[in-house]
């Protein structure tokens, strides 16, 4: 029994760990910019596409990290140049077009690399000893690798120079301007950060994900789910999100079914869009 | 250091301003006066850059700066103290402040104790008088030459206006630039050396040094 509840909750701890990783690109985007990226689960595409390239071009596995950084960085600058910066300030728009931006993108990767599913192996195989219960390594890691992350990232937000910037520019753009704050070159970067995240939370996510050119919109939807319910556009809010979200999914899953988990999530995310569209955590 | 030539600025195709001109020195404070709705605003979001002009020349110190986007102007010696949302209302006052590349308040430290109380605080939790003082010291603090304040002693007690002119006082003796809009004339005849007073789309009233008069003010904003 006591092995079961371990298991269970490890398997939870990664679900949360993995869904924070998967929607930390769309509440950056989101939270920085007022920008609903619809395209971002066509950049966790594009990170997972970054294994298929390093085994096409023949090199090793870990080179699929730089890979990945430079694909979606690439890709991220330039969309970033050509639509988004004209439709800051512009949500619906902004929409709209990275929309049709999704379309594009799962275009290109299907003209290049075709339908098929792919198999990407674990690039760390084996099972760790828990005393109890073995977990698999990869997973272990991933969810360490995360919580370190996510608590950098949230310090270096709260206390770096970049991160007062930052805030400065949501709370006030035209007076952070006038602060002498290239809000134009800071919006970029954020755009691009975000995609990056995106890219990375494909990379490291596509041994346990089916890697194929629609796989995004899956990405995309339990984002959105996480941050609806957390409160669009915080760090808080999207531990917050991830954590209900993540949780009543896998926890359906386990007692009930696959199917179940995902009705769980669509119930509660239409609640929260019905009766408290500022989520759990709100901004002060 | 500052030139406007015959300046016409507005909001799309309704001008608010038309064909001013002015010039201000080192050192010197402009009060630029006039009812609600005269375009004083304007004025100072055309100098800080938010607004550009549909015809004519702003120059600082000799350069053209029409096209320079506001947060070059910041860089290039421009701090500007909008009239409302002067301050990160998400952001704590030591934030507030660090913007501006300051840690020591110095004088204004000592004349507004409450800022230096309140540094953990959220900007947005204080109340509008004390986000004007916050908003007033941030751009004191800028390092500026110009220096643009938009209504700064509106909604403030009298010892806190007193402490205000205090410091541009001081400003003006480092050489600093003040452009002063404001309603409160007995704030613009205590600190300033050229006054221009603003209705109808452009400059009704100028007056500098020793004509600067009170009376001649008090009319000139309540045509
Ligand atoms: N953002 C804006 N868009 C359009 N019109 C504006 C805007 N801001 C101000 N105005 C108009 O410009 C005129 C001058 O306003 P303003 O510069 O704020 O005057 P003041 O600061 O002297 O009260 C007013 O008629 C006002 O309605
Ligand atoms: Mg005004």
């Amino acid at each position: 029994m006591t092995e079961t509840a371990l298991l269970v909750l490890l398997n939870l701890t990664w679900q949360i760990a993995a869904l924070a990783l998967l929607a930390l690109g769309l509440a950056i985007v989101f939270g920085l910019l007022r920008i609903l990226n619809m395209a971002h689960g066509e950049f966790v595409m594009l990170g997972a596409y970054a294994h298929v390239l390093t085994a096409q071009l023949g090199l090793p596995p870990l080179m699929a990290v730089p890979l990945c950084l430079a694909l979606v960085g690439l890709a991220a600058l330039l969309v970033e140049r050509l639509v988004v910066r004209h439709l800051y300030d512009r949500m619906f728009d902004s929409l709209l077009a990275t929309w049709a931006l999704s379309i594009l993108m799962r275009e290109a990767v299907e003209l290049v690399w075709g339908r098929a599913y792919r198999n990407v192996a674990l690039p760390v195989e084996g099972v760790t000893e828990l005393g109890l219960v073995g977990y698999p390594t990869y997973r272990l890691l991933v969810i360490a690798a995360i919580a370190g992350f996510f608590l950098v990232l949230w310090v270096w937000y709260r206390r770096s120079l970049t991160g007062v910037r930052l805030r400065a520019m949501v709370s006030n753009p035209a007076l952070a301007r006038a602060s002498g704050i290239n809000t134009a070159r800071l919006s970029a970067m954020a755009f691009v950060t975000g995609c990056l995240c995106a890219g990375m939370a494909g990379l490291i996510l596509a041994p346990v994900m089916a890697v194929e050119p629609n796989m995004g919109l899956d990405a995309l939807i339990r984002s959105f789910f996480a941050l609806v319910v957390g409160g669009l556009g915080t760090l808080e809010g999207l531990a917050i999100g991830v954590a209900v979200v993540g949780g009543l999914q896998a926890g359906l899953s386990a007692a009930l079914s696959q199917t179940a988990g995902y009705l769980g999530v669509l119930i509660l995310a239409i609640l929260f869009l019905w009766r408290r569209p500022d989520g759990i955590y709100r901004r002060r | 250091m500052l030139s406007l030539r015959d300046i016409s600025v507005g909001y799309g195709d309704t001008l608010v301003l038309r064909d001013v001109s002015l010039a201000l020195q080192p050192g010197q404070v402009l009060g630029v006066i006039g009812r609600n709705g005269t375009g004083k605003s304007t004025l100072a979001r055309l100098i800080g850059g938010e607004l550009r002009p549909a015809t004519g020349q702003i120059t600082l110190e000799g350069r053209d700066i029409a096209a320079m986007p506001p947060w070059v102007r910041a860089r290039a010696g421009i701090a500007v103290m909008p009239q409302t949302d002067m301050v990160f209302d998400a952001l704590t006052v030591a934030e507030n402040l660090a913007l501006m590349g300051r840690v020591d308040l110095g004088e204004a430290g000592e004349r507004f104790p409450r800022i230096t109380e309140r540094l953990t605080q959220l900007a947005g939790s204080m109340s509008g008088g004390e986000r004007k003082i916050l908003g007033f010291v941030r751009a004191m603090l800028a390092p500026a030459r110009l220096v643009v304040l938009d209504e700064p002693s509106e909604g403030v007690q009298a010892e806190n206006i007193a402490h205000m002119q205090a410091l541009v006082a001081a400003a003006r003796v480092r050489g600093v630039a003040v452009v002063l809009m404001e309603q409160n004339i007995a704030m613009v005849e205590a600190l300033a050396d050229v006054v221009i007073g603003l209705d109808s789309g452009g400059i009704i009233y100028h007056a500098t040094g020793d004509q600067i008069d009170r009376a001649d003010m008090l009319e000139a904003i309540s045509l």
